[in-house]
């Protein structure tokens, strides 16, 4: 296990394993698995002294060990109650390591296995039995394919199938907020979840793929997407997969901000007139972004200069429930209970609409709610706040990040 | 007995695999935690984890247990330091956490009936969304269970407004080691009889098994205030507490620290060097809060006090439930560690602190001793007495652990204290429970053990009160 001893040097030198296993637990209300299952071998200090015995050959690997290795739904959430490290620094990495230990000995979950085959057949992040397919129709919406601009300063778009399939309006509303013409690049696979998951290989080449199609697009402005696990891979999965990007990937709501945040002139009066009457609307804050990427205030401020009226939960920015999980997580009925206890808190705040910024959440929440969730590209585009704001792709800076 | 438990709550939630044993062969006792981390300490196992979900389950369980006579060990969360949830006869391990349903929220009466396996912070997060919460704040609420708040006579951070376990528990279920099934009633008071609730209050599972509990609940304050003073030293300290309590004020948070704490924790602070820190933290009703901190202002400045214009108490409200600096002497390979929480009189607190750091420091010149008084009542509070030590060979870390404690606990006891204020027996303390109690209360124990649990199923072994004899 040389490679985990090394992630934790590189990744994360102040999270010894040997610190973790000696610990009060204070993550443990956080762990999802421990909530939901009641089951005490996911404490992430039990997790971390089986991990220190397979390191030592004091126990064998085996399917049971290694399915206690994909608790905590990967989401960053201990960490924000980590006595020993602060909430920018993240649990993980070891985890991700001793995942790829156990995929090396074959004794991974059924569900990582059935993820990867299906990764690997059809070059798709959802893991979707089949080939990735791009919608001929949402191609021809967001323009792929035709005629761009293609300037240093152009913004361009760039999503993996989670984008597209997962949330296609907020993909459109994402192209329609950069402007029409902004040049789509399209990938199969951030490489997120395999890295995630112990699938290093897979993610190498996922990583790979998408460095290559984005070297191969047109254009040479900035990289935005409306996937936040797009843009944590590309900053932080990326460089340890040998995989480095040319641009930063931006998510939308940092590079909608960030122009915000380079004109002195104060938020404009919320859009009125029909179609744009403001609404109460509660913001999830998706563990990537906020957590991942540190993106908590940004998406507020979008929305109050769009009009809503914000309402928040219980639990916010960092500390924001979990909304469930990714493919190939082992456990999806915890995964339902995630979903369905974080959808509650957001319902009790008695907002019309819930809005969040990741596909992956919206697909989750979508699933346990019946109030509408539609991504902060689709709300902001929505009020007509872009066009009143004069988001002209022209006007926009190079980004930040 | 697996297969019965198996027919009882069903193949998924019985286990024998290693990697569920192991999680469980600790809770937060700190030898078992040194062991479990690979250092020289207490190794235990227990047999076979269960983990119900129900109530009914719990009784199959019990029944099961009994008839084959094999122990019984209900399990929170693991949180408990003194070693009260180790499965140290073997045996069965029963975890409670499936038992989470938020059962009833009665917002007239203001109070909340939860499953006992629930975790303090998930059940802040259910009140929280009601714009709620369960007042009880323990440093170990995210790792820590209502059934074991209760099991251990538990105590929060706030305290001295909200009151301890004691003071929250209204009503419990609880199944008894017959497959009896108890269930108090939900009032808020009664003169029916002895409390039945208070058989179980800190029983810590040698009883029977809380699987339902009525607690009180209040509304999320958004009024908070704190202020922070020097003091010449801890008796200073302590006479304007009481001056304030004595007087009817019952500020959520006083927290009175030794010179040793106040330069580890806030020796950054201007004016603090040197000095007992005090601080004071409010919350709820304007009027209520600004009066409680006006007295202790009042009575501080009469004991010789200063005010310390610092950010103190935001600091203790951020890192109020870290427990870093005794986990990372633990994780030492000659590390012991432990918080010592005893309580007395008004009159007789000063001398304990005293008394216990003068015995504990003499044990060895390798132990550090420091503390703090942080829960507060009309007549006394309570002392945490903390020490590190480190020793070159991790195979004496043990035995420095037990002379440390011992020497504490002696020493308290000494000065008429009680040897725990809300971190319970367990198996650390249960060899004072004779000098605690005397004579008298151990033989009124063991029959009222024997009489409940005539197998002596329920959490038996060397615990609390020396349950085999």
């Amino acid at each position: 296990m040389a490679d985990l001893v090394g992630f934790e040097n590189a990744v994360h030198p102040d999270l010894a394993l040997s610190r973790c296993a000696f610990c009060h637990d204070q993550c443990m209300s956080a762990s999802p698995e421990v909530v939901f299952s009641g089951n005490q071998r996911h404490v992430v200090s039990r997790v971390a002294n089986r991990i220190r015995r397979l390191h030592a050959k004091q126990l064998a690997w085996s399917a049971e060990e290694a399915s206690a290795l994909y608790g905590g739904l990967t989401s960053g959430l201990q960490a924000q109650y980590c006595i020993y490290i602060d909430g920018s620094q993240r649990i993980e990495p070891y985890l991700y390591a001793a995942r790829q230990e156990a995929v090396d000995h074959g004794v991974a979950p059924a569900s990582v296995a059935t993820y990867a085959e299906n990764v690997a057949s059809s070059g798709g992040e959802l893991g979707a039995n089949g080939p990735l397919v791009d919608s001929p129709a949402l191609n021809a919406a967001t323009g792929n394919g035709s005629s761009v601009r293609a300037g240093r300063s152009n913004p361009r778009l760039v999503g993996g199938q989670a984008a597209r399939e997962l949330d296609p309006d907020g993909w459109r509303a994402a192209w329609l907020l950069l402007g029409e013409g902004t040049a789509v690049v399209a990938v199969g696979s951030s490489g997120y979840l395999e890295y995630s998951l112990g699938l290093r290989e897979l993610a190498r080449r996922a990583a790979r793929a998408a460095a290559d199609a984005i070297e191969g697009a047109a254009g040479a402005g900035p990289l935005v997407t409306t996937d936040p696990a797009l843009a944590f891979a590309a900053r932080f999965f990326w460089p340890h997969l040998g995989v480095l990007a040319e641009y930063p990937v931006l998510t939308m709501v940092e590079y909608l901000d960030g122009r915000r945040s380079g004109t002195s002139a104060p938020a404009p009066v919320a859009p009125e007139g029909p179609g744009k009457a403001p609404k109460v609307v509660t913001y999830h804050d998706p563990g990537t972004l906020a957590r991942g990427l540190g993106v908590t205030d940004a998406p507020r401020r979008l929305l109050v200069r769009a009009g809503a009226t914000l309402v928040e939960p219980h639990t916010t920015g960092a500390r924001a429930g979990d909304d469930g999980a990714y493919p190939g997580y082992p456990f999806p009925e915890i995964a339902a209970r995630a979903s369905a206890a974080r959808a509650e808190e957001l319902e009790l705040t008695g907002a019309e609409v819930i809005v969040t910024a990741s596909p992956w959440a919206l697909a989750n929440l979508r699933a346990a709610t019946s109030l509408p969730v539609v991504d902060i590209c689709t709300f902001v585009a929505g009020t007509g706040l872009a066009a009143e704001d004069g988001l002209a792709a022209e006007e926009r800076p190079l980004g930040h990040g | 007995v697996a297969e019965d438990l198996v027919a009882a709550v069903g193949e998924p939630y019985v286990s024998r695999h290693e990697s569920v044993l192991s999680a469980y062969a600790r809770d937060a006792y700190p030898l078992a935690l040194r062991a479990a981390g690979g250092h020289p300490g207490l190794e235990v196992r227990p047999d076979i984890v269960v983990r119900p979900a129900t109530t009914a389950e719990v009784v199959k369980v019990v029944t099961t247990a009994r008839r084959w006579r094999v122990p019984v060990v209900p399990y929170g969360g693991g949180s408990g330091i003194c070693g009260g949830a180790l499965a140290t006869s073997g045996g069965v391990v029963l975890d409670l956490k499936r038992l989470d349903a938020v059962v009833e929220m009665d917002e007239e009466s203001m109070v909340v009936t939860v499953g006992a396996g629930i975790l303090g912070g998930e059940l802040e997060r259910r009140l929280g969304m009601h714009g709620l919460t369960c007042g009880h704040y323990p440093q170990s609420i995210y790792s820590s269970t209502v059934g074991g708040w209760i099991s251990h006579r538990g105590v929060g951070t706030f305290s001295t407004r909200y009151g301890k376990m004691d003071d929250l528990l209204v009503s419990l279920e609880v199944v008894l080691p017959s497959g009896d099934v108890l269930r108090t009633r939900a009032v808020p008071t009664s003169a029916a009889g002895p409390d039945l609730n208070r058989l179980f209050l800190g029983a810590e599972g040698t009883l029977g098994v809380i699987t339902e509990a009525t607690i009180k609940m209040f509304v999320r304050p958004t009024y908070r205030r704190h202020a922070t003073y020097r003091l010449d030293d801890m008796a200073a300290g302590l006479s304007s507490i009481r001056q304030v309590l004595q007087a009817g004020y019952r500020p959520a948070v006083v927290r009175l620290y030794d010179s040793v704490e106040t330069e580890t924790l806030f020796g950054q602070v201007p004016g603090a060097e040197g000095a007992t820190t005090l601080l004071v933290l409010d919350e709820g009703p304007a009027d209520l809060v600004d009066a409680s901190l006006m007295a202790m202002n009042r009575a501080v400045t009469a004991n010789g006090g200063k005010s310390l214009a610092s950010d103190v108490g935001e600091h203790w409200l951020e890192n109020r439930y870290s427990t870093v600096s005794l986990c990372e002497t633990l994780a030492k390979a000659g590390g012991v560690a432990d918080a010592i929480e005893v309580a007395n009189n008004y009159r007789m607190l000063p001398r304990t602190y005293d008394a216990m750091k003068a015995s504990m420091e003499a044990v060895s010149d390798r132990v550090k001793v420091y503390g703090h008084a942080s829960h507060f009542y009309h007549s006394g509070g309570n002392l945490y007495m903390i020490f590190h030590a480190e020793v070159n060979d991790p195979a004496d870390a043990p035995g420095l652990y037990h002379r440390v404690l011992d020497a504490a606990l002696s020493a308290c006891h000494a000065q008429q204290g009680t040897l725990t204020h809300h971190h319970g027996v367990g198996i650390a303390k249960a060899r004072h429970m004779p000098t605690e109690w005397g004579q008298a209360g151990i033989r009124l124990w063991r029959s009222v053990k024997g009489a409940v649990d005539p197998s002596n199923t329920m959490n038996p072994g060397d615990k609390l009160l020396l349950a085999d004899g």
